[in-house]
């Protein structure tokens, strides 16, 4: 039987890992945005080439990763007209909770959002590939692994 | 049977109501209360506005729900943990009583004296009542607030104490539970949006709490009826290794750092000459002997709580640093008595205290081994907290120019944990039960931690003394101290903070001092611990000469 763990390393970096999204949405530049979408196009292009244990779910990440960046960063996504994702929505509320009076760049503090949002698609599919991969790898007499050898 | 001729209430309730220290108790509790209302009470040339009659209600609200945090979990936290620890756990469950009469029984005699200390100071609101500003539907509405936070209260602390083995470490995970509970009902009941205020009171809350209560009381009568931990007694060493088997979320890893600081890999060779064996043992093996359930949850609720409060108090007012440096200073108030009040009643509950009087080591010897072990593991686990500090003062350029205040919170921090520690051991040195040490280290801590903010609170509205003057009645205090270090970021010209408002630029001196409170209490306390130190250190020495006596 699987059990979801984690070490405290992992849970100190998942707080640095916060931090720096904190960090960035409530100081929005140009620099930060440059260096946030560097890291997520970064992963998504290193959960392709992983081909350790977890190939299937950095698959997933990899998809949903690229899915986001597509929908979001494509040339409809300044088009009038064109149905929005959710997280739009969650990006305007973010924006009040931040404190426009301070004077936010509205228009990194978008990107950066976005930037964010694509690491956490990439971390949700890479989470639903792991689901359903150890679901199939746990079914009797199967044979996927999630190495990827069968 | 649940309620009427229950024979677990009925016994509780006797021992416990029928006790002098109970009836003591509630006086004191009375006349305290009392002692508030009549200072602030109008009289020849004072008189008292509606708003001032408002700010005594909230203070009896806030002071009487705080109590109710505090006293409910050291009521309901050791009801079934005592029957493991005075083995008569396996008794009780072997008893004909169904699970559900023995949680409502454990659960009623926990808070039935709570309830009536609360109900207690009824009359004294009413007479609040009478100086206008009140209304009756506001103290109804606060008692109802009152009541629901006593039963959601206890009853998280008994499913805590279901499922540990040690009164100690279900105090401890309880008290943290209710922390940021208490913290978010006290934010949406005491919100000035009037409107906001009712509907979260009447409508949200009740069908909310009755839900955990169901919930909660489903969880503790499943454990009660099919117990796995039948045989223990609460002595048993449990197996590290068969443990970390089924363990989920946070695992320990003594290899692996941060893990190690706290808890360094157990000794499989000799001990080099020269090094203490009590401290060596404290840190290797003592710290994991009843299991690492309670160090897990305990790293795992603090570190997630502290992601949203990272969030609100640093990235996004970073003015409110001094609130998240308080939320640290709280987790070590209730951490670090657990592993500093036991050293020494710990080794008396196992009768093994004696055995260590009659080796070669010296009192002190074992004292300051006890102390460092307490200190190194309590200081490391908070200190864990402190990681977002530094972020915050790394990637916040408001706070990157005001360094300087980042090294006095993190000295704040320090030396709360040299207090806790050595309040603590002293605590436990003085005592015979690990529960009563622990109890009294927190109410000690509380008198010398949150006793100066109440009273500041409350000579701010009521008193005739200077700010300053009432500053230096709260040196004793962390809170003050870091509420003290003036927040202003350089890059501003004018002492406004984010949304506005104005900020203090000056700090308050300490008046006969000439210095400002956090000052004044990183230089205290560090005297106030060597003095505390020495007061253990005589304590177990007599301890040690009667030891010598009788042999």
């Amino acid at each position: 039987m699987h059990r979801s763990r984690f070490t405290l390393a992992g849970l100190m970096g998942l707080v640095v890992a916060a931090a720096v999204g904190m960090a960035a949405l409530s100081h929005p530049t140009e620099l930060w945005f440059n260096g946030l979408f560097s890291l997520a196009i970064g992963l998504n292009f290193a959960a392709i080439s992983l081909e350790a244990r977890g190939r299937t779910a950095s698959i997933g990440y990899s998809i949903c990763g690229w899915a986001y960046i597509i929908l979001n960063f494509g040339p409809w996504f300044n088009t009038n007209g064109v149905p929005h994702p959710i997280t739009d929505n969650l990006m305007e509320w973010g924006y009040g909770v931040f404190d426009p009076d301070v004077g936010l760049d509205r228009f990194w503090f978008r990107s950066i959002a976005h930037s964010l949002f694509d690491i956490a698609a990439g971390l949700a599919g890479w989470l639903l590939a792991w689901g359903l991969s150890r679901k199939s790898h746990d079914a009797p007499g199967s044979t996927i692994s999630t190495t990827g050898h069968s | 049977m649940i309620f009427r001729d229950n024979p677990v209430l009925l016994r509780e309730l006797l021992v416990n109501l029928r006790s002098n220290r109970a009836f003591t108790l509630q006086l004191l509790y009375v006349t305290f209360l009392g002692i508030v209302v009549y200072f602030a009470w109008p009289s020849e040339g004072k008189l008292v506005s509606a708003d001032l009659a408002q700010r005594l209600f909230n203070m009896f609200f806030l002071g009487q729900f705080f109590l109710v945090a505090l006293v409910a979990p050291s009521f309901a936290a050791g009801s079934i943990t005592g029957e493991k620890e005075r083995k008569t756990y396996e008794m009780l469950l072997a008893s004909p009583l169904r699970p559900s009469s023995i949680l409502v029984g454990k659960l009623l005699s926990s808070l039935t004296y709570l309830v009536i200390l609360i109900i207690s100071s009824l009359p004294l609101v009413i007479i609040c009542f009478l100086l206008g500003g009140i209304l009756l539907s506001e103290i109804a509405r606060a008692y109802l607030i009152l009541i629901l936070a006593a039963g959601t209260f206890g009853l998280l602390s008994l499913a805590c104490s279901s499922y540990f083995s040690r009164t100690s470490s279900a105090l401890v995970v309880s008290y943290l539970v209710i922390l940021p509970v208490a913290v978010i009902c006290v934010v949406l009941t005491q919100t000035k949006e009037v409107v906001l205020r009712d509907f979260v009171s009447i409508a949200v809350l009740p069908p909310w709490t009755l839900a955990v209560w169901a919930v909660v009381i489903l969880l503790v009568n499943r454990r009660l009826l099919r117990p796995p931990d039948v045989g223990s007694e609460g002595k048993d060493v449990v197996d590290e290794e068969q443990e970390m088997k089924y363990a989920i979320g946070v695992v320990i890893d003594r290899d692996l750092f941060p893990d190690k600081l706290f808890a360094p890999a157990k000794r499989t060779d000799l001990m080099p000459d020269g090094t203490n064996p009590v401290l060596d043992k404290e840190l290797r093996s003592e710290i994991f002997s009843q299991g690492t359930l309670m160090l897990r949850v305990v790293i795992q609720v603090s570190m997630l709580l502290s992601i949203p409060l990272m969030a609100a108090l640093l990235f996004l007012k970073p003015e409110n640093a001094a609130y998240y440096v308080s939320y640290v200073v709280t987790f070590n108030l209730l951490v670090g008595p657990v592993f500093s009040a036991g050293s020494i009643t710990q080794e008396r509950e196992r009768q093994t205290l004696n055995l260590l009087l009659t080796t070669l080591l010296t009192p002190g010897k074992i004292v300051f081994a006890k102390l460092l072990a307490a200190l190194r593991v309590s200081t490391v686990l908070t200190f864990l907290l402190t990681e977002q500090l530094l972020l915050a003062y790394l990637l916040i350029p408001e706070l990157r120019d005001r360094a300087w205040t980042l090294l006095v919170f993190l000295a704040i921090i320090a030396t709360t944990c040299l207090a806790t520690s050595t309040i603590g051991l002293l605590c436990s040195s003085l005592s015979r039960k690990t529960s009563v040490a622990m109890v009294v280290t927190y109410m000690a801590l509380l008198v010398l931690f949150v006793g100066p903010v109440g009273v500041r609170k409350y000579l701010e509205g009521f008193g005739e003394m200077s700010y300053s003057q009432i500053e230096a009645l709260t040196i004793t205090s962390p809170y003050s101290a870091a509420f003290s270090i003036p927040m202003l970021s350089s890059q501003l010209s004018t002492p406004t903070a984010r949304d506005g408002s104005l900020i203090s630029t000056e700090p308050t001196l300490v008046p006969g001092i000439g210095l400002p409170v956090w000052a004044v209490f990183l230089l205290l306390y560090p005297i106030l611990a060597v003095l505390l130190y020495v007061a253990t250190y005589l304590a177990f020495r007599i301890r040690w000469w009667k030891a010598g006596g009788t042999g």
